[in-house]
């Protein structure tokens, strides 16, 4: 039996004009992927080298083998599909043009057998099932959260066409040759049937004119390649390469006291970085981040997708703008020259030519490097106000973005500009701001209260000023400290403190507020002032260990600080606690009784914080205590990195919530549906807006941090 | 002897109850006066505690009274009436045709006190600047028994400055001394028995002293009353609101009763704004409006830090709620522990009482 | 239109206030702030400034613990800034006041002076009134909206029972209620931009006065709201001890 094999390139001819399609093809694809690192390339600097190792294991994970995109099950594995197969036919076109161009005899034998032949042909009929597949889920979902324009549907109509065509140019060529392998292709084979009885000449010249078809095609993807969406796959692997590998929540540190900074945050395009730019060129409108995101669920104008789509949109104008205005300038500035540059004033001519265009580059006349385009704000253009100002910053769409890119840090530094540039923010958010900046608290009560809350107390509770060898400093923050819900959480802590015999103290009326609620809604100046003061202090004391009940006091010490010099361990009470628990310095309950003498509890369901989860990954040791406490954990359909927001993070709880639902009832209710006993928090702002929730839905399930839980356990409590 | 003036404002033709507070403080600045002349002179009436300290107690008005009121003022001790008397309607009288008026009237006299409110606000300090003469505004009270009164001379006076956070005595000399007086902080003298005394009513007549045309040019474009009489949230000394536990928009109809029974601006949490049983512009709190009245009556709000941000600085709270434990208590100076739909429609009837 | 607006510095509203040995309000460790009243008026006249052009000149009267008020209200967009520095000027009464701010007042020729109604602090209700007075200007007190039309200043005020809307001609006295104005919050830009405007500092202590017609003879703390009291018994009673302690011992019905 011979080799088993077949003629590469058979019935061709003239295959030399494969060459230069090719050289065209791979040429425009290479003029669009450079257009679209010029774009880029207005963006700020940013720095993102270094870890490499850590960069291109990124890669390997989420792009290679992709395991971001199967963690939407349904989508993920179709697409992992579409990915598998044509790298299969990537290969084994690869093959064939190694033989056809290099001579390297390698389409035949075994290889030829099972990959290029029987492979190759499962996958190509795989790849066509998914790509009708996918086009009916774009069909049957226009409605129900799957935008689609045009292109998508072109482009997943050519490649289907790619594949069928490939098949009937199988199915030609095993009947013509009358292939004695035809059954290693199966799918190829069966095409074959279509045409028996089809004369000799006929086949041949539709394979010819098929064959030249599948190729302008494929030359025309693949030039138009890095022009349509299907750049992402070169750009997804570039993003995730240049990932954040820091805390998902890190802002650019910024420098209040620095005299010659012109400009905070991002209000224009070119103050957003060139990783900001590519983000939005590698967003593919998978809509994931839009579906996870509370505030688009509840009806708010923001979507995460449409922020990328919108940044790539005033990017594009902006290339576009700066495009036209170098050819204008240059222009001008070649008339000018020509005029024998008398007296004529170049920016000024530059700036009427391009038509609002000031091409200040111009004077350097004649060349056409990018002129400086008068920009339009990206709020108003990019993001609408009221979609920028409706982020609760909770992160799932980072979460879930299979790309890995940086929602909302954009969203963060657009707002930094509004407030701190333009004093454009809602209003309400005044109250808080000044409350913070004349009161250390976003609610503006009088400073020297903060400590009322040790005054009802019946256990003394040190200052650092009484107690400076004190080995932690717990810091109950302005929840705990101001509002009477919360006070009976840091009330819980006092007595585990106390019962687990920490040394401990507080700050007292010197502490202030985190400045969490001030950075996130781009308020930089109160931010700064509050942090530089909480610094002083805390250094002051030599404080080297904090506890804090609060995530976004814990991630505002534990990521903000550090920018400003402020280096603390910082701990979280559910770490803390969960480890008094492991030492036995505080008890573990065998069963739930939840402390509440009326009721035994046997179940509670965990709420996790998204600047406690997401941002820190914080999951097992809330949960830890909540066992802790003899409790039965019920998990809600969306925990862990998948929880929901409580819609109170980004300064949200200083705002007026907009929209058709609030995000706090749809989280109530999630968690009423799981029908614990109660409901634990590990955050003051998820028990303020769960509590408020579970009220709104008429419901009486008590709302409990989760050191209330575990003090409730605890003999002592009960003993009294 | 000298005469200490009050400003008898009137309310669709009566006297306001405000005018009687103003004889009770008049009492009160004469009795001290005197040298804090024991208990038996605060029965008397001011014509006679004035006989003995030689004051004499005068009113002035801006409209002219109906005789049963002359004969109330009459009774309570009031010697001189005088009614400013002009061709324009009483609200569109002007404040420096006023101040011109009461410059020459009470030059020279012991004091003039009025109650504390717009009107006065912009009278008072003009008429001080006019005629040299000390403002103390906004007093809530004359000390009883201050040693040595007599010997500073001077009127002597209680304020609360800071927002109500201190208590000051102040002591103002003047010829006369102005003073404008928080309403409510003087029990109003008893102002029942004209008849028995129809002597009094007889013995004095109503001066009437033409106004001028102010010299500063002040052009009245339009008077505008409040629509409904209801008073604006942000400003009202008086807040009455309603949370989560008035269960339905229907609970506002009975906020609405106490509060227009008040004279009170009605008030929301975010709760019932959020469930939709009143618009957000009644919204209290962080995000909503920022009040500090003289008394807060909240109804089915649990107190949550939200809410307490934005009333916090009320000066008198009333709580009710079903829920013994809601954080409201813990900062309401009188709390009902009780189903608000059977403490308001109570309370609304005890108040009514004391009003009567 | 060339606007001068007095500004007052006070403890921030919320503190919690505290007397020293001889009854004075420690003012050390407190925020101080512009007085609110002061703001709405600063808002209105920058609002007039943006709109018409000219100058708006802040005075006030205090020590150079008030730069912080003054540059705020710079930074809110005032052009330039007075302060007549006097180390007693918490101590003087509301006549002295008036003397003091009236003279520096008078050098400048302003087309309108503003200024708050009241103070949150000491709240003597009558500083604005006072500079009308001598100035010889018209005043229109408790302004909740004011609209220029050439020399014609349409004013709404707050009188008894609802509004009235005056019209006075410049040069004339506003004196600032809630509602004139919503102040802005300055951007870092222009508390940046208000670092460098000057504020001219006018000894004057040196100033003569007249005497002090109101001395404070006494001040002493209010007891705090203590709260929590809640009344016991059969609902009716309560109602009825309410409605007693209200009117009795509230002295708020």
């Amino acid at each position: 039996m011979e080799t088993a094999s077949r003629e590469v390139l058979w019935n061709v001819s003239s295959q030399w004009v494969l060459y230069p399609c090719l050289a065209i093809a791979v040429g425009l694809c290479a003029f669009f992927l450079y257009r679209r690192w010029r774009m880029c390339g207005v963006g700020a600097p940013q720095d993102r080298s270094g870890d490499r190792a850590k960069r291109l294991l990124g890669v390997v994970k989420d792009s290679l083998l992709q395991i971001t995109v199967l963690k939407d099950r349904v989508i993920g594995i179709n697409h992992v599909l579409m990915y598998a197969c044509m790298l299969v036919m990537l290969v084994a076109t690869a093959s064939v043009a190694l033989q056809a161009d290099f001579g390297l005899p390698i389409v035949q034998g075994a290889y030829y057998l099972y990959f290029l032949s029987l492979a190759t042909d499962i996958a190509g009929g795989m790849f066509c099932v998914v790509m009708v597949a996918l086009i009916v889920r774009r069909v049957l979902r226009r409605n129900s959260g799957v935008t689609s324009t045009w292109s998508d549907y072109l482009i997943l109509v050519l490649l289907l066409v790619m594949g069928v065509t490939g098949f009937i140019l199988e199915g030609l060529r095993i009947y013509e040759t009358a292939d004695p392998w035809a059954a290693w292709s199966p799918i190829g084979n069966l095409f074959s049937y279509l045409f028996v009885g089809m004369s000799s000449q006929t086949a041949l010249l539709a394979h010819k004119v098929l064959w030249y078809f599948h190729m302008i095609l494929a030359f025309g993807l693949m030039a138009t390649w890095a022009y349509t969406k299907l750049v992402h796959v070169f750009l997804i692997p570039v993003a995730v390469y240049y990932r954040n590998l820091d805390n998902p929540g890190t802002l650019p540190a910024i420098d209040c006291e620095d005299e010659t900074l012109e400009t905070f945050g991002a209000g224009h395009l070119t103050d957003l970085t060139w990783k900001d730019l590519l983000d939005s060129q590698a967003c593919i409108r998978c809509g994931r981040c839009e579906r996870s995101c509370p505030a688009f669920a509840t009806g708010k104008a923001l979507s995460p997708m449409a922020l990328m789509q919108g940044i790539y949109g005033e990017m594009c104008a902006y290339d576009a703008d700066s495009r036209a205005g170098a050819k204008a300038g240059a222009a001008a500035g070649g008339d000018v020259a020509a005029a024998g540059a008398a007296g004529g004033d170049v920016a000024a001519a530059g700036a009427a030519a391009g038509g609002g265009v000031a091409a200040t580059d111009a004077a350097a006349g004649g060349d056409a490097s990018p002129a400086i385009v008068e920009q339009k704000p990206l709020v108003g253009t990019a993001i609408s106000a009221d979609a920028l100002w409706s982020c609760t910053t909770c992160g799932a769409c980072m979460q879930v973005c299979p790309a890995l890119l940086e929602h909302t840090p954009k969203i963060v530094k657009m707002r930094t500009f509004q407030t701190s540039m333009e004093s454009d923010f809602p209003q309400v958010a005044q109250t808080a701001f000044r409350g913070m900046e004349n009161n250390g608290n976003p609610w503006g009560l009088g400073w020297k209260t903060r400590d009322k809350w040790t005054r009802n107390l019946d256990v003394p509770v040190p200052t650092l000023g009484e107690n400076p060898d004190a080995e932690y400093l717990y810091w109950p923050g302005c929840s705990g400290a101001f509002d009477s819900r919360n006070r009976k959480v840091t009330a819980a802590m006092v007595n585990l403190l106390n019962q687990a015999q920490v040394s401990w103290a507080i700050l007292g009326n010197e502490e202030k507020c985190c400045g969490d609620a001030a950075r996130r809604l781009g308020n930089e100046f109160v931010y700064y002032t509050l942090a530089m003061e909480n610094i002083e202090t805390l250094k002051a004391y030599g404080v080297k260990k904090i506890i804090t009940q609060c995530p976004h006091c814990y991630q505002t010490l534990t990521v903000d600080y550090p920018q400003l010099g402020g280096e603390f361990e910082v701990i979280h009470h559910s770490q803390f606690l969960s480890d008094l628990v492991a030492q036995g310095r505080l008890q573990a309950a065998a069963t739930g009784t939840c402390g509440s003498a009326d009721a035994a509890c046997g179940s509670v369901t965990f709420h996790d914080s998204c600047y406690l989860g997401r941002y820190n990954h914080i999951y097992e040791q809330p949960r830890d205590v909540v066992a802790a406490t003899g409790a039965t954990l019920v998990e809600m359909d969306r925990c862990r990195e998948k929880s929901f927001c409580c819609g109170a993070g980004g300064g949200q709880m200083w705002l007026e919530e907009m929209g058709d639902a609030r995000i706090n009832a749809v989280r109530a209710h999630e968690a009423l549906v799981t029908g614990a006993d109660v409901i634990a928090a590990g955050c003051p702002f998820c028990l303020t807006m769960l509590s408020d929730g579970v009220a709104a839905a008429g419901s009486e399930v008590p709302v409990k941090d989760i050191a209330e839980l575990l003090w409730e356990a605890q003999p002592s409590y009960q003993a009294r | 002897m000298s005469t200490i003036w009050v400003i008898a404002e009137t309310q669709e033709g009566r006297l306001k109850q405000a005018t009687f507070e103003l004889i009770s403080a008049a009492r009160a600045i004469a009795r001290a006066c005197e040298g804090g002349a024991g208990e038996a002179a605060s029965e008397q009436v001011m014509g006679q505690a004035a006989q003995a300290s030689g004051d004499t107690l005068a009113a002035v008005t801006f409209e002219p009274l109906p005789q049963e009121s002359v004969g109330q003022l009459a009774a309570l001790g009031v010697r001189r009436l005088v009614c400013l008397d002009s061709d324009t309607s009483r609200s569109e009288i002007d404040s420096y045709q006023v101040v011109e008026a009461l410059s020459s009237l009470v030059a020279g006299d012991a004091a003039l006190l009025a109650a504390d409110g717009p009107r006065i606000r912009e009278i008072m300090p003009l008429l001080a600047a006019a005629a040299g003469q000390p403002l103390i505004s906004d007093v809530v009270g004359i000390p009883a028994d201050q040693p040595g009164v007599a010997a500073e001379g001077g009127i002597w006076a209680l304020r609360q400055p800071y927002s109500g956070k201190t208590i000051q005595t102040v002591c103002a000399q003047g010829a006369p001394v102005l003073a404008t007086v928080r309403p409510k902080c003087f029990e109003a003298v008893e102002a029942c028995d004209v008849a028995a005394d129809s002597d009094n009513v007889a013995s004095i007549a109503v001066e009437r002293i033409p106004l001028g045309k102010a010299a500063l040019a002040r052009v009245v474009k339009e008077v505008l009353t409040a629509a409904s009489g209801r008073v604006d949230l942000a400003e009202a000394d008086i807040v009455v609101s309603g949370g989560r536990g008035l269960k339905g928009p229907e609970g506002f109809t009975v906020i609405s009763q106490l509060a227009d029974l008040l004279g009170a601006a009605v008030g929301a949490s975010r709760p019932a704004v959020d469930e939709g049983w009143i618009g957000i512009q009644y919204q209290v709190g962080q995000t909503g409006k920022t009040v500090a009245p003289q008394l807060y009556i909240a109804c089915g709000i649990s107190g949550s830090i939200q809410h307490v941000a934005g009333m916090s600085a009320s000066k008198c709270v009333v709580a009710i709620n079903k829920d013994p434990d809601a954080d409201i208590f813990a900062i309401a100076d009188y709390g009902i522990v009780a189903d608000l739909y059977q403490a308001v429609p109570l309370l609304i009837q005890e108040i009514s009482a004391l009003k009567d | 239109m060339d606007i001068a607006v007095c500004v007052k510095q006070i403890i921030d509203t919320e503190a919690e206030i505290e007397l020293d040995e001889n009854q004075q309000v420690i003012t050390d460790g407190q925020t101080l702030i512009m007085d609110p009243y002061s703001e709405f008026a600063v808002e209105k006249a920058v609002q007039l400034k943006e709109e018409l052009g000219g100058r708006v000149v802040l005075v006030c009267l205090g020590d150079e613990e008030c730069a912080s008020a003054i540059r705020h209200g710079l930074a809110m967009g005032a052009d330039e800034a007075i302060l007549l520095a006097r180390d007693d000027w918490r101590q003087l009464d509301p006549g002295q006041k008036v003397a003091c701010l009236s003279q520096a007042l008078s050098c400048g020729s302003f087309d309108l002076i503003m200024g708050g109604w009241k103070s949150g602090d000491t709240a003597n209700a009558q500083v604005m009134a006072g500079i009308a007075a001598a100035l010889q200007m018209p005043l229109v007190n408790m302004a909740t909206s004011l609209e220029v039309e050439g020399s014609t200043l349409t004013v709404t005020c707050e009188v008894d029972d609802g509004t009235k809307v005056l019209q006075v001609s410049t040069p004339a006295v506003i004196a600032a209620q809630q509602g004139l104005a919503e102040p802005r919050y300055p951007s870092v830009r222009d508390v940046m931009q208000a670092r460098r405007k000057k504020i001219e500092t006018r000894d004057a202590s040196a100033h003569e006065l007249p005497a002090a017609k109101i001395r404070t003879i006494r001040m002493e703390m209010k007891p705090p709201r203590q709260g929590g009291r809640v009344l016991e018994g059969e609902l009716a009673e309560v109602c009825a001890q309410a409605a007693s302690l209200l009117r009795r011992e509230a002295k708020v019905i």
